[in-house]
């Protein structure tokens, strides 16, 4: 990849953080996609913070959420959560850097708007 | 051998020591090999002198009597020269060239000082260490075992089956206020000027009955009537109309009943000058004048029955004047005392003092919880009972199974006067918010989960009942035996304890050792100088101390804070395991400490142990932990090695579970089993109806297995208790106390466990006794 492809990559990973709203959690952001289908943040806090330099990564932690699917509880949702983040580095079990590479990950969770997860979440 | 540690002792050796304990193990180890392997003593003669002490210029082999060396020389000479073969040492002999007796002896002598040093090494076997000295024997084997080493751990934990808690459901109470107003107007009839009807609406002068008759015939037929009217209404002497098959129809007089009936016959009769009126219902007279009872005169005539104006042409209550008729047509009347006279719509009636009562009309969303209520334990609306200037209600019956209790009460929509119908109404709030915490009946556990059926069940016992009705139980606690941690391995262990060395002369050499059991017991001791010096509490003095830990089981969701990773997650979080994923990790803090889970207990200790780990700014993370600016969960979890995306879940998650962060470091310090348990307790109640809604279990947590051995045990031996769960007693010991203390009577094999090598065989011990650098790690 060239200098400029990267630096043009780069850009516009800025401006998409730039225009999410920044969250502290993640919290926020499933109340928000449960309400209005979905939402998008920028995870920022010292953990996360901590979290990248752990990583070595300088890229946002960004998370697009959209809820997918309704619950027998009232107020409550399943919604889809992406996690991306861009130059992550890996170690190996000795704990050898590893090539570094974007991250991404998918996973589903049923959540309700009063901020916490459903009660009948099992068994109901 | 009684060991007691004084504290100074104690605190001298931590002073001392700057590597980790299993390091100065070694060290102390590979100090005792010369008392270990030092004599090595000849069975076959008197000799009992170190050998290597005794060769003077070490000139005699290891072992052999200087004294008789030349005569043992000699012989061996002779032998080799009758026979060079028949001996090993024959070849070293005859290539030396020296045919003194004891040339032999000088030969090997310079080679069995090496050879004495590598055994002094523990380079094991030792025939392997003699093979090019020339005197080269055969040992009798030692003799191997199997054995087991390590232990079974075993924790006792819990399991909630239990109805759910609804905490603090919201609802409203919203007022209307409706006004019913009854009119006192009534219209009048004026005898004078003609009939006037209300509720009947009828007015006539003589001979102009053709309303009069209408309002009676529509009236009988609203009522179910088959009508028939009778007699003529110009000739007004008489008239009337008989209904069938209905409902009777009552005729009053100034409000007074004169009769009920389906037959209604108006007469008039002129008698003489006079006339004589009246009224017959059901053919008997109820109203007349001259000749009848009651005076006409003034007389406000309601013709009523059971349904309200059953002709379309009356008037129906007004908006403005509910609750009275007038009658069109009406042109002239008089209306009682209290009431005047108006037009309205060009038709007279009369108006006001009207008679209206409010009726509160509550929407309430919280009838459904407040008929879970007790009895008698519901205050009025804005009233919260405190217990203290508002006392708490006293029941005056079980209630239901599903009880609830009202939480808050607050007034939303505060009193003001508003205009209702025209008519102002006043109340003291007119909207109430109120929570109502519930037990429901919808039962909840957390005891089916898998990793039960690996315990052993101990036994199950009712840990919250219903106040009001005692043999309902609300939640039952079972509790397990769990093995969180099996650390026995099958080991092979050799005995050398009956090892002897016959040289190629049939000498034979006493070589035995036997297995060395102690190496963990100096670490332990080690270790607890370590501890001792660089945990003293600086505010107690106190030494070997504890931590009050808790963490909480909420009954009024599915989360229990008190669980445990299961995978002994909290050992990732031991000061080793942290140094080994970081670049500058050292190993001069203490190993075998858990400085990491005691952030909120003792900040000083981490900062201390993680700097002396990584060194100042060896770690941004560490720099945020130390300002505060990081969470201790976070911290450690931004150290794990492992995928991004497992720990970005960890980051993720841990702000969306509701256990606070004390909770969870309580339940890592329980992975690590650094803790002792000392029970539960019901920590939050509904204040009236008490019902459970958490359950807090304590211990005493310890930064390392050692403390928490020495802290029980020694507690233990001064009749000191942990105390309970409400009360823990997690201090350590004064320097007096620790004098006290017989550490040789403590079982540290718990700890002792940590400090031994796992899974190496046969010689795992000999790593640290031959300063070998490839020694396995420990934890």
């Amino acid at each position: 990849m060239s200098s400029r492809a990267l630096i043009v990559i780069l850009a516009l990973l800025a401006q998409d953080a730039m225009a999410r709203q920044t969250v502290s959690s993640l919290k926020p952001l499933l109340v928000e996609a449960l309400r209005k289908g979905s939402a998008e943040g920028l995870l920022a806090n010292p953990d996360a913070k901590a979290f990248s330099q752990t990583f070595g990564s300088t890229a946002p932690i960004l998370i697009d959420v959209v809820r997918i699917g309704s619950h027998q509880e009232a107020g409550c949702g399943r919604l889809r959560v992406t996690t991306s983040q861009a130059g992550v580095v890996e170690r190996d079990q000795k704990g050898h850097a590893l090539p570094a590479k974007d991250q991404r990950m998918v996973y589903q969770v049923n959540f309700c708007g009063s901020g916490r997860f459903p009660i009948g979440e099992e068994g109901r | 051998m009684r060991k007691r540690l004084a504290p100074m002792a104690l605190l001298v050796c931590a002073g001392l020591a700057h590597g980790d304990p299993m390091s100065e193990a070694r060290a102390v180890g590979q100090g005792s090999v010369d008392t270990i392997y030092g004599g090595i003593n000849y069975s076959g003669s008197a000799w009992t002198q170190d050998a290597a002490q005794a060769s003077t210029g070490g000139n005699a082999p290891y072992g052999v009597d200087p004294s008789t060396a030349s005569t043992q020389g000699a012989a061996l000479q002779a032998a080799c020269a009758s026979n060079p073969a028949s001996r090993a040492e024959c070849e070293g002999l005859n290539a030396s060239a020296d045919t003194a007796n004891s040339g032999v002896y000088q030969n090997a002598g310079q080679i069995v000082p090496q050879d004495v040093y590598k055994l002094r090494e523990g380079q094991l076997p030792i025939d392997s260490a003699l093979a090019d000295t020339g005197i080269a024997g055969a040992y009798s084997a030692c003799t191997t075992q199997t054995v087991t080493q390590g232990q079974q751990y075993f924790d006792e934990q819990y399991c909630h089956d239990y109805y759910l808690r609804v905490l603090d459901q919201p609802c409203t109470k919203t007022l209307d206020v409706e006004l019913v107003c009854e009119s006192r107007v009534v219209l009048r009839v004026n005898t004078a000027t003609g009939w006037y009807w209300c509720g009947g609406c009828a007015y006539n002068r003589d001979g102009q009955w053709s309303t009069y008759k209408d309002q009676v015939t529509n009236l009988l037929q609203a009522l179910g009537n088959q009508t028939q009217f009778a007699g003529s209404l110009t000739a007004g002497d008489y008239w009337g109309v008989v209904g069938t098959g209905g409902a009777a129809m009552t005729f009053k007089v100034n409000g007074h009943a004169y009769g009920t009936g389906t037959s209604f016959w108006y007469y008039h009769i002129h008698i003489g000058r006079g006339i004589s009126y009246g009224i017959c219902v059901n053919n008997s007279p109820t109203f007349q004048q001259s000749g009848c009872t009651g005076a006409i005169n003034d007389s406000m005539v309601d013709l009523s029955g059971q349904a309200d104006c059953p002709n379309p042409t009356w008037r129906p209550p007004t908006e403005d004047y509910p609750g009275h008729y007038y009658c069109p047509g009406a042109t002239t009347i008089s209306c009682p005392a209290g009431s005047e006279a108006q037009v309205i719509d060009g038709n007279s009636t009369c108006i006001g003092d009207l008679q209206c009562s409010e009726r509160d009309d509550w929407q309430d969303s919280c009838a459904g919880y407040a008929s879970r209520v007790p009895p008698g334990l519901l205050p009025p609306d804005g009233v919260n009972p405190d217990g203290g200037l508002v006392p708490f209600p006293v029941a005056t019956g079980p209630g239901p199974k599903d009880k609830c209790e009202r939480t808050t009460s607050v007034c939303t929509q505060p009193g003001e006067t508003r205009d209702i119908d025209d008519h102002p109404v006043t109340r003291d709030c007119w909207q109430y918010t109120n929570t109502f915490t519930c037990l429901d009946l919808d039962p909840k556990s957390d005891c089916d989960q898998p990793r039960w059926g690996s315990c052993t069940t101990l036994g199950t016992s009712c840990i919250d009942r219903d106040e009001l009705i005692p043999d309902f139980c609300t939640a039952e606690q079972t509790r397990f035996s769990c093995m969180v941690a099996d650390t026995t391995r099958e080991e092979t262990v050799t005995d050398c304890g009956t090892q002897v060395y016959q040289d190629s002369s049939g000498a034979v050499w006493d070589t035995g050792h036997e297995p060395d059991n102690d190496l963990a017991s100096v670490v332990a001791f080690m270790e607890a100088g370590r501890e001792a010096g660089g945990y003293i509490d600086p505010d107690s003095l106190e030494l070997f101390k504890g931590f009050d830990s808790r963490c909480k089981k909420k009954l009024f969701g599915l989360v229990n804070c008190c669980n445990k990773g299961g995978t002994s997650s909290g050992s990732m979080f031991s000061n080793s395991a942290i140094a080994a994923v970081s670049a500058g990790g050292q190993a001069a803090a203490s190993t075998y400490t858990f400085d990491a889970l005691f952030v909120s207990d003792a900040p000083n200790w981490v900062i201390n142990g993680f700097s002396s780990v990584f060194g100042s700014g060896t770690s941004s993370a560490l720099a945020g932990l130390l300002a505060g600016q990081v969470s201790v969960e976070s911290f450690l979890t931004s150290l794990i090695p492992g995928p991004w995306s497992i720990a970005m879940l960890a980051l993720q998650f841990s702000g969306l579970l509701s256990c606070e962060d004390r909770d969870i470091e309580t339940a890592l310090k329980r992975d690590a089993r650094l803790c002792v348990d000392l029970g539960g307790y019901c920590s939050k109640k509904v204040p009236i109806i008490g019902t459970c809604l958490e359950r807090t279990y304590s211990h005493c947590c310890f930064n390392s297995l050692l403390a928490k051995a020495i802290n029980t045990q020694g507690k233990a031996q001064l009749g000191m208790g942990m105390g309970s769960a409400k009360q823990p007693n997690c201090g350590g010991f004064t320097a007096a106390q620790l004098q006290q203390l017989d550490l040789a009577a403590m079982d540290l094999s718990e700890f002792m466990d940590q400090v031994r090598p796992q899974g190496v065989s046969p010689t795992a011990t000999s790593c640290y006794f031959q300063g070998e650098t490839s020694c396995p790690a420990v934890h």
